[in-house]
């Protein structure tokens, strides 16, 4: 009686996939195999047929590029030939030079030309580094559950002469990296040159005291915060002098006398963050091509 | 002739700078092992950095720029050994030793 | 013959005696059969650029380069020290 009992258990069990009794030990049970996520039930309800999908997916994504490659032709198109205009572009170089100091405040006029004449190019380079860096997080980021060897990069934790001359060489160059990129406006530096210090700095910190004393510095969620940050701020701040600008409104951000620190409007601020993306960008790219992990 | 004494004093510490830079290229050249070209570029690199610099110090005399250019000496001074130890630790982790004793490839490798 | 005429000739010639220098570099990259010989010299063309670097501040009487002098310095170390930890296959020792 007990046998068929757990027979007519056992079969019943089989048939819906789940284990009926708890408390008695059943004689043979199947395997219970593991739901799948919720998301995936949802796209495999979605897409039947793999080739379908991937015929889709090239077709859409010819007919981006088509059309993207035509917008672009259709604007280059309209600028002037090449030597045409020559006087107009002398003209503004002359204006750059001669009254760039008094119109964006700052003394260095390279920082002024990319920051405040030109702030959308250089937008468009922090952006050009936010996805280098998501590529390669992207291609050569090392889940935990691959179980795969990480490449052969030793752990020199245990150099005592690298650490014990970065123990005195880090603070250093991260108040000199600091300083490079808060002088953006005054002298020759900035956020690229600033971030790229900063960055190194951050490299010199992972050689040689090794991943736990980086880990608390800097990890992924750290990384992908400021960047984030950065960039949204840049957008909102540029949008925001670009929006008052063209309706010829006052920004309410002076210009202040050049030579101070806090002076040129949004430059300064400006700088802070393209230098925290470049700073994040170079030690993000270290630690992918090395480790494949934060 | 204060200007020439200052002048005479820059171009000797010039001189000795220079000198160091020649030892340096010569030992690079000449010697047999990688170990020893190693060491010798170190001489270029900490000796050599610092009387150039104190040369263009004399020049320049007490300012804010002549003190930038003495820490970034003191820098090279500081990293240029570290420099030297990394590289002299990738020859010792592939058995290029320069006396051959141990485990080496016995009496380190010549190049000719 | 003023002094600063002679100041120009001996910056002048402390530059070409430089370019000298990481010419000698350049031939030990070339030529060095170990691995270290072309870091090494990486290196002494990184070390004669710094020191025309800070001779020229002297020389044009610009300030700003000598903070380009010491970024020159921090990435020449950051670089041999990245190669030393790529090309070096030791016992991790028990830490992560």
């Amino acid at each position: 009686m007990k046998t068929m009992k757990n027979d007519i258990k056992s079969k019943l069990s089989a048939w819906l996939n789940f284990d009926l009794d708890l408390d008695e030990v059943p004689e043979r049970t199947p395997p219970k195999p593991k739901a799948p996520h919720r998301s995936k039930l949802l796209i495999l309800r979605r897409i039947q047929n793999e080739r379908v999908h991937r015929a889709v997916y090239a077709l859409l994504a010819v007919f981006c590029s088509i059309t993207l490659a035509a917008c672009l032709l259709l604007t280059v198109s309209g600028m002037p030939r090449y030597g045409e205009d020559a006087e107009f572009m002398d003209t503004v170089t002359y204006e750059y030079l001669a009254h760039g100091m008094e119109y964006t405040g700052v003394v260095n006029i390279v920082s002024g030309i990319i920051l405040e004449y030109r702030a959308f190019d250089t937008l468009g380079e922090s952006f050009v580094l936010f996805c280098a860096v998501s590529c390669v997080l992207l291609l050569l980021r090392r889940d935990g559950a691959s179980g795969k060897e990480p490449p052969a990069m030793r752990d020199i934790t245990g150099d005592p002469i690298l650490s014990s001359s970065a123990r005195i060489l880090v603070p250093l160059i991260f108040v000199f990296g600091i300083y490079v990129l808060l002088n953006g406006h005054l002298s020759p530096g900035g956020g690229f040159s600033g971030g790229a210090v900063l960055g190194a700095g951050l490299i010199i910190i992972s050689s040689a005291f090794g991943e736990d004393v980086s880990g608390r510095i800097i990890t992924e969620r750290v990384f992908k915060t400021v960047t984030t940050a950065a960039l949204l701020f840049y957008c909102v701040g540029k949008s925001y002098t670009f929006f008052t600008g063209a309706n010829g409104l006052p920004t309410g951000i002076g210009n202040g006398t050049p030579g101070d620190i806090l002076s040129a409007g949004l430059i300064l601020p400006l700088n802070i963050a393209v230098g925290m993306v470049v700073a994040c960008t170079v030690y993000g790219m270290y630690r992918m091509f090395g480790k494949g992990r934060f | 002739m204060s200007g020439w004494i200052r002048f005479f004093i820059s171009a000797a510490f010039a001189v000795c700078g220079m000198a160091a830079f020649v030892f340096a290229a010569v030992g690079s050249c000449r010697f047999r092992h990688v170990m020893y070209r190693m060491h010798s570029t170190a001489i270029a690199d900490t000796v050599g950095i610092l009387c150039l610099t104190l040369s263009a110090v004399v020049y320049l005399g007490v300012s804010f720029v002549s003190a930038k250019e003495l820490a970034v000496a003191v820098m090279m001074l500081f990293t240029s050994p570290v420099s030297t130890h990394m590289l002299a630790e990738i020859e010792y982790h592939k058995g290029n030793y320069a006396s051959g004793v141990g485990r080496g490839k016995g009496g380190g490798r010549d190049d000719g | 013959m003023t002094p600063e005429l002679a100041y120009s000739y001996l910056f002048r010639t402390v530059c070409l005696f430089l370019l000298l220098y990481a010419a000698v570099g350049i031939c030990r990259a070339v030529r060095g059969p170990e691995l270290c010989d072309r870091v090494l010299g990486v290196n002494m063309v990184s070390s004669s650029v710094l020191v025309s670097i800070l001779t020229l501040t002297a020389a044009l009487s610009e300030p700003y380069l000598a903070d380009v002098a010491l970024i020159y310095a921090a990435v020449s170390l950051v670089s041999v020290v990245t190669l030393n930890k790529v090309y070096v296959k030791k016992d991790r020792g028990g830490a992560k």
